[in-house]
C-alpha cells in the first residue's frame, strides 16, 4: 500500500513539474514608439488567451529603428518577432534575418488574399509573405478647410498646378505666410514616400523598368516635375514654409494645430490626429482631397509583424508562439480583426484588410474625421506600392533625402537630383549582381 | 577720477549678469518647461498672466499617472522610457564612480611610476598611452564591441568601466604626473629617511600635498564618463546598462513625447551633476591652483 | 632575484593595468579599424573583401567632403577660439573680486558637467522655430509676429553659428576655470613692478599674466581642439548634420556613414582621415604656441 502511494505520489510530482517546464514560452517583440500603452493593452489580452505564452516588448525610436534593429541582428540579440517596413523587407530577408511565414508558418497564408494589393506588395519578397499587415496607410493631400473657405476657395485642386494657384491665394490674401508645410527633416522617412507620392500623381510605376532600370531621369519625367514643382514651392513662389527643413511628422501636426500651414501631404492617420475633437480649434475642419495631378494616384504603404531568425532558431515551439502573436495583432482572433480594428478606431490607423471597409462600425468611425468617399476612390483605385523594393533600397532612400534637401537648398537643381539618383540606383544595382 | 571707477564698476557687474544669464538662462528656462501644460509650451508667445504650473510630468515619471492635457490628442503624449531616467541616472553614476576610483588608483600609480623610477622604454610607453586619447571614438567602436563581444560582458556597465578608464587614463596620467613633479623631491626623500615604505609614503605625502590635483583629476574622469555616449550608444543595450545620455537622445527623437515631459526628464538627469558639482567646486578651483608656475 | 630587478620588475607591473587597458582599448582597435577601411565592409552584408584604397579615394571625392572639412575646421577654430576668449574673459573677470564671484565660481561648472545630448537639446530647443526661446521672446517683445518666426536652424550658415555657439557654451566653463585658476596663482608681486613703471591693466594682462600662463594655455587650446574634432554627439541631436550638410562634422560624418549608411568600411575611412587632421592640428598648434616652453 505504502508502495503504491509513493509511486503514485511521485508520479503526481512529475507530472506537476513537467506540466511547470511545459510552461511559459518567451516571446520578445521590438517595435517603434508609437501607442505604446494600447500594445501593452493588445499583449495582456493576447497573453490572457494564450496562456502558455509570455511576451516581452520593447520599443525604439521610429527615427533610429532600422539601424538599431541592425545592429541587433548583426549582434544576434535580436527578438522573436519584430515590427518591420516595406523598405527593409529585402535586404533584411536576404540577410536571413527575416524569415517567410510561407515557409514557417503556412496556416497564415490564408490572409493573403484580402489583404489590399499594395499592402500585399509590401509584405512579399518572391514571392512568400513575410508578415501580417500591422496597418496600412497612403500618402494623401488635405488641407484646412477653415483657411481655404476664409480665402473664398472651394472645390478641391486638380492639378499641382491648381494647388500653387490656392496657396498664391492664401498668401495674396495674408491669411497663410507660408500655405504649404511639409515633414522634411533630414531624418524622416516619410520624404521618400512623399516623393513617390507626388511622382506617381504625375505618372504612376515611372521610376524603374521590368527590369529595376531607373526610367525617370530625363527632364520632364514624372519624377523631375514633382521635384521641380517643391523647388519652385519652396525658393520661387515662396508657399512652403522653409521650417519644412526641420520638421517631422510630429512637428508638422503641432503647427497645423497651431494654426500654421493649410495644404500638407503625409500618412492619412496624421488627418485622424488632426480631426480629434478638442485637439485644437481647427479640428473638425480639414478637408481629404484626392491627389491632385494626371493620374491622381498616390503611393501606399504597410508595416507589419515579422518572424526573425531568432524564432526559429530557438525552436518550433518558439515559432509556433511567435506565430500565434503575429496572427492575434496582424490577423483574426475569433473571426475578427480585433486589433486591427481597434487601430482603426481609435486612432485611425489606415487598416491592410479590404473587408474592414465593409465593417458598419468602420465606416462610421471613418466617417467622422475622413471623407469616406474620397478614401475609398484613392485606396481602391489610385494606389500602388513602391517601386524598387530591393536590397540596395534602403541605400538609395538615405541618398535620396540628403539630395532632396541639397536640392531644396539650391546646391544642385531637379534635374541634377534626378540623374544623380538614377545613377546612384544603377551602381547599387550593379553592386548587388 | 571717482566716477570713472564707478563707470568701471557698473561695466564689471553688467559683465557679470550676462556671463550668469548666459549660462543660466537656458537651463532655467528648461525647468520652467518642465512644469507646465503641453499646450503652454508650444504657443507662440509667452503668456503675460500668471500660468499654471503642473508636476504632473513628474509623476508620470514616478508613477506612470499621464499628465493632464489641455486639450485632447489622439497620439499619446507619453512614452514609457521616459520613465527610466532615474535607473539610467544611476547606472551613469555607478559607471562614473567606478572609472573616478580606477583613475586614483592605477592613474596615481602609474604617474608616479612614470616620474619617480627609471626603467627603459618609459618615455615610449607614455607617448603611446598619450596619444592613444587623439583617437575619435567613431573610428573604434566597432572593434570595441567585438572586443566586448568576444569577453562575453556585452550589455554590462563593467564594459563600459573598463573602455571609459581606457578612455579617461592617459589624460589622468599625464595630469598626475605633472601635478606630482611640483612637489619637491626632499619631502619625499625626508619621508623615507623616516622610515615610509613607498605605499606609505604616497598615503601619507604625495596625496595630501597634491590633493587639489589628484582631486581635480579624478573628478575630471568621473565626468568625461557621465556624459559619454557613443560607446554607450553602442554597447548598452538594455536598461541593465543604459546609461542617461543614451535614454535622453533617444526620448529626444522619440515620435510620441510632449516637450514638458521631455525637459522634466532632463532635469532629473542633471540634478546629480549640479549636487556633484557644487561638493566639488571648491576644490576644482583650488586644486589647480599650484600647477603651473 | 637582486634588489634591482625586484624594483624594475615592480615598477612594470605597477604600470601594467594601465598598459594592459590601454593597450587593448588602442592598438587593437587600431589595427581593426584600418582594417575594416581597407574592405568593402557593409554591415548588411557577410563578406568584407579587400579593396585597398578604394573607400579613401571615394570618401574624398564625394560632394559632401570638402564642405565637411571645411565646417570642421571652421567649428574648431570658432568654438575654441571663442571658449578661450570667453574663459580668459571670465576669468580675468572673477579675479577682480566682485560681490557674487563665488557664486560664479559655482554655476560656470554647469554647462561643461552636461552630456552634449542634453546640451545640444537644449540648445536645438532654443533655436526652435515654433516656440524656441529666441522666437517666443522677440514675439512676447513685439519684435518679431508669429507668423514671421524664423526657422533659425534651417539656414546653413545660422546653424553653423549656432553649433559654435552651443560648443562655446558648453565649453567655457574648462578654460575658466583653468585659467583662473593659473591667474590666481601669479604671485601679485609680479604685477606691483609694473604698477610701478606706470603701467596699467592691459599691460598687467598683456605682459605679465599671459606669459606666464603658457602652459596653461596650451592645455586649454590642445584639449579643447581635441574634443571639438572629436565629438559629434552635438551636432548628432541639434542639427543631425544639417541643413544641406552644412553642419556635417567630420566626425559625424564618419559616424552616419558607419551608423546611418551602415558603411562600416567608408565610415572608419573617414575616422582615420579625422584622425590624421587631429594631428595636424595638433602639431601646428604645438609648433606656434610651445617653441619657448618646456613642456613636461
Amino acid at each position: 500500500m505504502k508502495k503504491v502511494a509513493v509511486i503514485v505520489a511521485m508520479s503526481l510530482i512529475a507530472a506537476v513539474l513537467m506540466m511547470g517546464s511545459a510552461q511559459a514560452v518567451t516571446i520578445r517583440m521590438i517595435m517603434w514608439t508609437y501607442g505604446v500603452e494600447t500594445v501593452q493593452d493588445n499583449i495582456a489580452k493576447f497573453e490572457k488567451l494564450n496562456p502558455g505564452i509570455k511576451v516581452e516588448a520593447e520599443d525604439i525610436s521610429w527615427y533610429v529603428y532600422p539601424e538599431t534593429l541592425t545592429t541587433r541582428f548583426v549582434t544576434g540579440t535580436a527578438p522573436e518577432v519584430i515590427y518591420c517596413n516595406d523598405q527593409w523587407l529585402q535586404a533584411w530577408a536576404d540577410a536571413g534575418w527575416l524569415r517567410s511565414l510561407t515557409e514557417h508558418l503556412p496556416g497564415l497564408e490564408k490572409y493573403r488574399d484580402d489583404m489590399k494589393p499594395y499592402v500585399l506588395d509590401g509584405l512579399s519578397y518572391k514571392g512568400k509573405i513575410y508578415g501580417l499587415p500591422y496597418y496600412a496607410d497612403t500618402y494623401v493631400l488635405f488641407a484646412n478647410g477653415k483657411f481655404l473657405e476664409d480665402a473664398g476657395l472651394s472645390g478641391t485642386p486638380e492639378t499641382w498646378e491648381d494647388v500653387n494657384e490656392m496657396c498664391q491665394k492664401l498668401k495674396a490674401a495674408g491669411i497663410q505666410k507660408y500655405p504649404l508645410i511639409m515633414e522634411f527633416h533630414k531624418d524622416e522617412h516619410s520624404m521618400v514616400e512623399i516623393f513617390y507620392a507626388m511622382t506617381y500623381s504625375n505618372e504612376p510605376g515611372s521610376l524603374f523598368d521590368e527590369k529595376l532600370n531607373p526610367i525617370f531621369d530625363h527632364e520632364g519625367s514624372a519624377a523631375h516635375q514633382a521635384l521641380d514643382w517643391l523647388n519652385k514651392a519652396l525658393n520661387e513662389s515662396k508657399i512652403m514654409d522653409p521650417a519644412s527643413l526641420v520638421h517631422k511628422e510630429i512637428d508638422v501636426i503641432k503647427s497645423m494645430q497651431a494654426g500654421k500651414g493649410t495644404f500638407t501631404l503625409m500618412e492619412k492617420y496624421t488627418l485622424a490626429e488632426l480631426q480629434h475633437p478638442g485637439s485644437s480649434p481647427y479640428a473638425g475642419k480639414f478637408k481629404l482631397m484626392l491627389m491632385p495631378g494626371k493620374s491622381h494616384y498616390t503611393v501606399g504603404g504597410g508595416k507589419f509583424y515579422a518572424l526573425t531568425e531568432q524564432a526559429v532558431k530557438t525552436g518550433d515551439e518558439a515559432v509556433n508562439a511567435a506565430g500565434k502573436l503575429i496572427e492575434y495583432f496582424g490577423g483574426k482572433s475569433d473571426g475578427e480583426y480585433v486589433v486591427a480594428k481597434r487601430w482603426t478606431l481609435e486612432k485611425g490607423l489606415g487598416f491592410g484588410y479590404k473587408s474592414l471597409y465593409e465593417e458598419p462600425a468602420i465606416i462610421a468611425s471613418l466617417e467622422k474625421w475622413s471623407d469616406v468617399r474620397v478614401e475609398k476612390e484613392q485606396e481602391g483605385k489610385y494606389s500602388m506600392a513602391k517601386e524598387g523594393m530591393t536590397p540596395w533600397f534602403m541605400e538609395w532612400a538615405e541618398s535620396l533625402r540628403s539630395e532632396m534637401h541639397y536640392m531644396l537648398g539650391k546646391k544642385v537643381t531637379p534635374l541634377e537630383m534626378v540623374k544623380t539618383l538614377a545613377g546612384g540606383w544603377s551602381k547599387l544595382k550593379k553592386e548587388a549582381e | 577720477m571717482v566716477l570713472r571707477k564707478h563707470i568701471k564698476k557698473i561695466l564689471l557687474y553688467f559683465c557679470m549678469l550676462c556671463v550668469f544669464m548666459f549660462i543660466l538662462v537656458p537651463i532655467l528656462w528648461i525647468l520652467f518647461m518642465s512644469f507646465q501644460y503641453e499646450e503652454d509650451i508650444i504657443a507662440p508667445t509667452f503668456s503675460l498672466k500668471p500660468r499654471e504650473m503642473i508636476i504632473d510630468n513628474y509623476k508620470y515619471i514616478f508613477t506612470g499617472v499621464a499628465p493632464r492635457q489641455k486639450g485632447s490628442m489622439i497620439r499619446s503624449r507619453v512614452v514609457e522610457s521616459a520613465r527610466y531616467i532615474l535607473p539610467t541616472v544611476v547606472n551613469s553614476l555607478i559607471i562614473a564612480s567606478c572609472v573616478a576610483l580606477i583613475n586614483f588608483g592605477v592613474g596615481l600609480s602609474a604617474a608616479y611610476t612614470f616620474l619617480y623610477k627609471k626603467f627603459t622604454g618609459k618615455e615610449a610607453i607614455f607617448v603611446c598611452v598619450l596619444l592613444s586619447r587623439l583617437l575619435p571614438p567613431v573610428a573604434v567602436v566597432i572593434p570595441f564591441f567585438i572586443i566586448i563581444k568576444s569577453l562575453n560582458l556585452l550589455d554590462t556597465k563593467l564594459s563600459l568601466i573598463l573602455i571609459y578608464s581606457a578612455m579617461t587614463l592617459p589624460l589622468t596620467v599625464f595630469f598626475f604626473r605633472g601635478y606630482l613633479s611640483r612637489i619637491p623631491s626632499e619631502v619625499i626623500d625626508a619621508a623615507f629617511v623616516d622610515g615610509c615604505s613607498e605605499p606609505q609614503m604616497m598615503w601619507r605625502v604625495l596625496i595630501p600635498m597634491a590633493k587639489g590635483g589628484v582631486l581635480a583629476g579624478t573628478i575630471l574622469a568621473f565626468f568625461l564618463s557621465y556624459i559619454e555616449f557613443l560607446y554607450a550608444l553602442s554597447l548598452a543595450q538594455t536598461y541593465r546598462s543604459k546609461t542617461m545620455p543614451v535614454l535622453i537622445a533617444a526620448i529626444s527623437s522619440s515620435r510620441d513625447i510632449s516637450w514638458s515631459l521631455l525637459c522634466a526628464d532632463v532635469i532629473l538627469a542633471i540634478i546629480p551633476t549640479i549636487i556633484i558639482g557644487f561638493i566639488v567646486r571648491k576644490y576644482l578651483v583650488g586644486g589647480i591652483i599650484p600647477q603651473l608656475r | 632575484m637582486t634588489r634591482r630587478k625586484k624594483n624594475l620588475l615592480s615598477n612594470y607591473l605597477v604600470i601594467l593595468p594601465l598598459v594592459a587597458i590601454v593597450a587593448l582599448f588602442t592598438v587593437y582597435p587600431v589595427v581593426q579599424a584600418i582594417q575594416f577601411s581597407l574592405r568593402k565592409y557593409y554591415l548588411i552584408k557577410p563578406r568584407h573583401p579587400f579593396i585597398g584604397l578604394d573607400n579613401y579615394v571615394s570618401v574624398v571625392s564625394e560632394r559632401l567632403f570638402p564642405d565637411s572639412l571645411f565646417s570642421t575646421l571652421l567649428f574648431t577654430g570658432g568654438s575654441v577660439a571663442g571658449a578661450f576668449l570667453l574663459g580668459l574673459g571670465i576669468a580675468l573677470l572673477l579675479s577682480y573680486e566682485l560681490r557674487f564671484s563665488g557664486a560664479l565660481k559655482t554655476l560656470i561648472v554647469l554647462p561643461w558637467a552636461l552630456p552634449y545630448t542634453i546640451g545640444g537639446l537644449i540648445w536645438k530647443l532654443i533655436f526652435a522655430p515654433d516656440f524656441g526661446l529666441i522666437n517666443k521672446t522677440l514675439g512676447t517683445l513685439g519684435l518679431v509676429k508669429p507668423e514671421d518666426y524664423m526657422a533659425w536652424l534651417t539656414d546653413p550658415k545660422i546653424a553653423q553659428m549656432a553649433v559654435i555657439l552651443a560648443q562655446i557654451w558648453r565649453e567655457m566653463p574648462f578654460a575658466t576655470i583653468f585659467i583662473l585658476a593659473g591667474l590666481q596663482a601669479i604671485p601679485p608681486d609680479y604685477y606691483d613692478a609694473v604698477e610701478i613703471d606706470g603701467g596699467g591693466a592691459w599691460t598687467r594682462l598683456v605682459h605679465i599674466a599671459l606669459p606666464l600662463l603658457k602652459p596653461i594655455i596650451l592645455i586649454v587650446l590642445v584639449y579643447e581642439t581635441i574634443i571639438a574634432l572629436i565629438t559629434f554627439d552635438l551636432v548628432y541631436i541639434m542639427t543631425g548634420g544639417g541643413p544641406a550638410g552644412a553642419t556635417t562634422l567630420l566626425s559625424y560624418y564618419a559616424y552616419s556613414k558607419s551608423f546611418s549608411f551602415l558603411n562600416f568600411g567608408e565610415g572608419t575611412a573617414l575616422s582615420i582621415i579625422l584622425t590624421g587632421v587631429i594631428a595636424a592640428i595638433l602639431f601646428l598648434l604645438l609648433k606656434i604656441i610651445s617653441p619657448s616652453l618646456s613642456k613636461s
